[in-house]
């Protein structure tokens, strides 16, 4: 499997290496024409392009493969079905801690670039230690990671049941979409089950990195739960009833 | 000799189209086959189904005595006919790529196919011309060492040079410790290295007969059987 996951980070670099230098160019006119504004400016589009550059990226990942002559070069392997999955989400987690690193790196080195080295930065009108900071983003960032790695999962389980069980049935992309929708309605009432035997909302203020973890940690388990469930499907619709 | 790949009453439909209707064939070590026949007959069918890229409707398909599964594709090389490597991948990581995902690859044996076959191991896949690409496809084909080897149409769009190159190389690869099953609607190409030739008809077998045979007591070459029976 790790071999799988290392030709796939390989296949990205071009990615990485053009989302750093598209960065360094946005940050650098940002900063110089709009200061202070620009950081910000900056952060948040930087956060949604990353965003949409990662959920097309993953989704692209499996698609190609399974709808391409190129994915022969992974279904010819003596890789189980569940290996070819399991490689995927563990691409895409890396791919996603390797992002959140890179973007909280930005925000950090952004925010000593224009306030200066204090020990402390600004969030949300709040200063805060560069520890609690990074606290908050991994928290944040990682909960959002694992929530679109579990969505992105029901996508590669859509795909998987259209290029497997639908594969010779007519209107199999209707077929296929209308089981996305299921998939994705029924996981919103196990989200909102979790939600309602935990009780989230009851602190009140602003939460520290504890209390927000405390808060993040029962979907975060779920997203993973969830995630395990799609990788047992797809894994095994790959390795018995796939027609490539 | 035992079959090392063995198909029985093998079935496989699309929609209401039926591509394979119950294929009964053995294939033993020590052997070329023909699997001949014109498009849509059933060979690209019947190859990914013993490659593991496709499942079949009904009967049972054993390679090595062993159903298809991800354990069987170890024992399979099947060379597609489409253009199927990545094209961002440069020839020298397409081998390092092969080599860490086939224990049986050869990255010595493939290598020295490079340079005898004139590619640039430098060079990205989407840089090579047809011909290339054929070659280089057949080049990770051979460098494995496994008892079943499927060419899929590996004639097809080559020019008359690269024909000749990737012919021998299928045939160099040919031993006693290995099925090849070669799918093509080229005959005449093929003729000289077959040893067997299985003619598809519509998804069933017309003919399944030695080359010799065919040869020395029907007194035709194999392209001449063939064309009287797609004539027909």
């Amino acid at each position: 499997m790790i071999k799988l996951i290392k030709y796939e980070l390989q296949k990205k670099y071009r990615m990485f290496a053009a989302v750093v230098v598209a960065t360094l160019l946005a940050n650098i006119f940002l900063i110089v024409r709009a200061g202070e504004m620009g950081l910000a400016i900056l952060a948040g589009l930087l956060g949604v392009g990353l965003l949409v550059l990662y959920s097309v990226d993953v989704v692209k990942m499996y698609s190609r493969d399974i709808n391409t002559k190129t994915g022969y070069m992974v279904f010819m392997t003596p890789n189980s079905g569940y290996k070819i999955i399991g490689s995927k989400v563990l691409t895409a987690l890396i791919q996603g801690f390797i992002i959140l690193v890179f973007f909280s790196a930005v925000l950090i080195l952004n925010s000593t670039i224009v306030y200066g080295f204090s020990g402390e930065i600004r969030f949300f009108d709040m200063d805060i230690s560069y520890l609690q900071f990074i606290s908050y983003v991994a928290i944040i960032l990682v909960a959002l990671i694992l929530y679109l790695v579990q969505f992105v999962m029901t996508i590669y389980t859509s795909i998987t049941v259209r290029k497997s069980v639908l594969s010779n049935i007519k209107y199999k992309g209707v077929i296929s979409f209308a089981i996305f929708i299921a998939i994705n309605y029924i996981t919103a009432q196990i989200y909102a089950g979790v939600d309602h035997l935990f009780n989230f909302s009851q602190i009140n203020g602003v939460a520290s990195p504890a209390e927000l973890l405390q808060v993040l940690l029962p979907p975060m388990l779920t997203a993973t739960a969830l995630c395990a469930v799609f990788i047992l499907v797809s894994g095994y619709l790959l390795e018995k009833k796939i027609n490539l | 000799m035992k079959a090392v790949v063995e198909l029985n009453n093998v079935s496989k439909t699309y929609f209401k189209k039926v591509a394979l209707n119950q294929i009964t064939l053995n294939f033993a070590k020590g052997k070329i086959y023909g699997l001949l026949g014109p498009n849509g007959s059933g060979k690209t069918t019947l190859m990914k189904i013993v490659a593991g890229l496709h499942k079949h409707t009904s009967g049972s398909v054993l390679v090595d005595d062993q159903p298809i599964s991800y354990k069987s594709k170890a024992m399979v090389v099947f060379m597609p006919t489409e253009n199927y490597l990545y094209p961002s991948m440069k020839v020298k990581t397409v081998l390092q790529y092969f080599r860490d995902m086939y224990q049986d690859f050869s990255i010595a044996k493939a290598s020295g196919l490079l340079e005898k076959l004139e590619l640039n191991a430098e060079n990205k896949v989407s840089e090579l011309s047809t011909g290339l690409n054929g070659r280089l496809k057949v080049a990770l084909a051979v460098s494995r060492a496994a008892p079943v080897y499927l060419f899929d149409e590996p004639l097809n769009g080559l020019d008359p040079i690269s024909r000749k190159i990737v012919r021998n190389l299928i045939a160099e690869a040919a031993g006693d410790n290995n099925a090849v099953i070669v799918s093509s609607h080229l005959v005449s190409e093929l003729e000289p290295i077959l040893d067997r030739a299985i003619l598809l008809k519509d998804g069933s077998v017309a003919l399944n007969e030695g080359a010799e045979e065919i040869r020395i007591q029907k007194g035709k070459s194999v392209e001449e059987l063939y064309e009287e029976v797609y004539r027909s």
